[in-house]
């Protein structure tokens, strides 16, 4: 029992250590851009590990999960702007819509396979942004919705202050991922994991396809939606800038280098991509050096990222980690075997 | 004898090819009853059928204690107390030999939390497999994988065990073990349905066999009476086989 203690010990230093880091950043980092993308990145790595909920661990090639997190933004950017709801009550009621919306689009998918789930959640995803396009009046149209009111609590202004946004969105990750992590380990992640492994098999052991597919979809939307709430009032506008395939791509990336099926690569990756390609985009020596505008160099940076991790570590960052500790792990005489699975 | 499992009528048709074409039987409670045929016969497909993985029947019935279950989704018929076993052998390969059996205790069965752990448990101590518990079902070998989807099937202490072709790929060894589980399997109230290509396995376990071929049922019997019957005989062996097997037979 000594080297399970010795591991649980470790985790909980290694949390604990994070913990602090991320609590100094804010006191530490004195650049704004810095810290603009940081919170971005935590608010996209949200979006990515409950993506990698319905790609990794249900196996559904669901490509909606964008529309959920720009249904919680204009949602509670049109309460605020038009109703005049308070944000605090706007961002809730955003991530009941993404949950409202992630069972319309799960009822026609969960019985699909393949590029027809794809299809359809990328059809559905392209409808919302139509009829968000369709409404100026309401949703502001091309130009997006402006004017969505800053987060404040009495008169304590969020976007006045170097930690407010960042605590909070980081808390919010953190939520999501202790939620996400529950999730994938519990007698329903189990399931999620044998349905995508061999449908059939799991159906004959009892396992319910639909419930548990609409479930997968159902619970990975409520965070993406209390994100997008939260963008809208970070940035104070909602832009259908979200329901662009840029970003669509952006976001299968941190699933697909981070690792699929892991939750925590996609987290990580997801802010690491983050800061990586705004950086791409405002720098000038990437574009100079290829003789390409600044705006498709980190496309295409994505792109060849992707195409780089499916042909040499499929796995991802995250699955290479696990690699490493667990043949670290089995070289250690003493510490008995665990197998290196990927979740 | 009460019965368990009533088929009647039972078709499957895949274009013009009837894969199974009316077939009806009934399975008492408690007894072991074996499917046999050449390949291509429609015992597999029998199989799917009654389970409805992954189609239904295009006509006929499908009861259980007098209970229709025809139509019903796969995971509600495992629910009512029917498992199965695949031809192939066949394990969520990225789960561990005990997530995977505690997948069949957790679903489908109104055990308690306290209770499945122990079914678990009871599960992987009959079918030999305790000692894997924690190793990824992946790396098994087809003997311990066919053990493993036994396991699976019988945490849930099902009604009707339905097993395809267990014995496919096992040496002599294995396939007395297995013959043994069977047995054992049937001594603790099981009722079980088993297709087998492995002939003196089917009939040495069987309280009964259906014999099919081209989809239809051919014979119904006994292994002793089965064993003598000339149709049997000839849809196994041919004309000429059948012939040959009466000459050596005497």
């Amino acid at each position: 029992m000594t080297w399970i203690n010795e591991r649980l010990n470790i985790r909980y230093a290694i949390w604990a250590l994070g913990i602090v880091i991320f609590l100094a950043i804010p006191h530490v980092v004195d650049d704004k851009l810095l810290m603009h993308l940081a919170i971005l990145g935590m608010l996209y790595a949200i979006v990515a590990s409950n993506w990698d909920l319905t790609l990794g661990y249900a196996g559904v090639f669901n490509f909606a999960h964008l529309a959920f997190f720009g249904i919680g933004a204009y949602t509670s950017g049109i309460l605020a702007v038009k109703l005049d709801i308070s944000p605090w009550l706007g961002i809730p009621c955003g991530a009941l819509s993404a949950a409202l919306a992630s069972v319309i689009v799960s009822i026609p998918a969960i019985r699909l396979r393949g590029i027809y789930v794809a299809l359809l959640t990328f059809a559905c995803s392209q409808l919302v942004l139509l009829l968000l396009l369709s409404q100026p009046l309401i949703t502001g149209g091309q130009q997006g919705l402006t004017g969505v009111p800053q987060l404040q609590i009495g008169d304590f202004r969020f976007r006045e202050s170097r930690f407010a946004h960042f605590y909070l969105v980081g808390l919010l990750l953190l939520c999501s991922t202790i939620f996400l992590r529950r999730l994938v380990t519990s007698d329903f992640g189990l399931s999620l994991i044998a349905l995508r492994d061999f449908e059939e098999y799991a159906v004959a052991r009892g396992i319910p396809l639909a419930r548990q597919r609409l479930l997968a979809f159902l619970l990975s939307s409520i965070f993406p939606g209390l994100a997008g709430g939260v963008y809208a009032h970070f940035l104070i506008v909602a832009s259908p800038d979200i329901f662009g395939f840029s970003l669509t791509t952006l976001l299968l990336s941190m699933v697909l280098v981070g690792g699929v099926a892991t939750i925590y690569g996609p987290v990580i990756v997801g802010v690491v991509m983050t800061y990586v390609s705004e950086l791409m985009a405002s720098s000038a020596w990437m574009s100079d050096v290829f003789g390409i505008s600044r705006g498709p160099v980190r496309f295409m940076f994505v792109a060849v990222l992707i195409v780089l991790t499916m042909r040499f570590f499929p796995q991802g960052v995250w699955g290479l980690v696990k690699q490493f500790s667990a043949r670290v792990r089995s070289s250690q005489k003493d510490a008995p075997e665990e197998p290196a699975q990927m979740r | 004898m009460t019965t368990l499992l009533s088929v009647k009528g039972a078709t499957k048709k895949f274009g013009e090819l009837v894969a199974v074409d009316n077939v009806s039987f009934e399975v008492n409670e408690g007894e072991i009853y074996g499917v046999a045929g050449p390949n291509g016969a429609g015992k597999t497909t029998l199989f799917n059928l009654i389970t409805g993985i992954p189609y239904q029947a295009d006509d006929g019935s499908v009861h259980l204690r007098g209970e229709e279950i025809t139509g019903l989704s796969p995971h509600e018929i495992y629910e009512l107390g029917i498992a199965r076993t695949f031809q192939k052998e066949t394990a969520f390969d990225t789960l561990t030999v005990g997530e995977n059996v505690r997948i069949g205790a957790v679903f489908g069965t109104e055990l308690r939390p306290e209770e499945y752990e122990e079914a678990v448990e009871q599960a992987l101590a009959d079918l030999d497999l305790s000692a894997d518990r924690d190793r990824l079902a992946g790396e098994l070998s087809l003997y311990a994988k066919k053990r493993l989807m036994i396991a699976s099937a019988i945490v849930s202490a099902p009604s009707l065990l339905m097993l395809d072709e267990p014995a496919g790929g096992l040496n002599v060894a294995e396939l007395s073990e297995l013959e043994e589980l069977i047995r054992r399997l049937s001594r603790g109230d099981m009722t079980i349905i088993i297709i087998e290509h492995v002939l003196p396995l089917l009939f040495g376990v069987s309280n009964r066999v259906m014999v099919m071929d081209f989809g239809k049922r051919l014979a119904e019997g006994s292994p002793e009476e089965l064993a003598r019957d000339d149709v049997v005989i000839e849809a196994y062996l041919g004309e000429r086989g059948k012939d040959a097997f009466h000459a050596i037979s005497g």
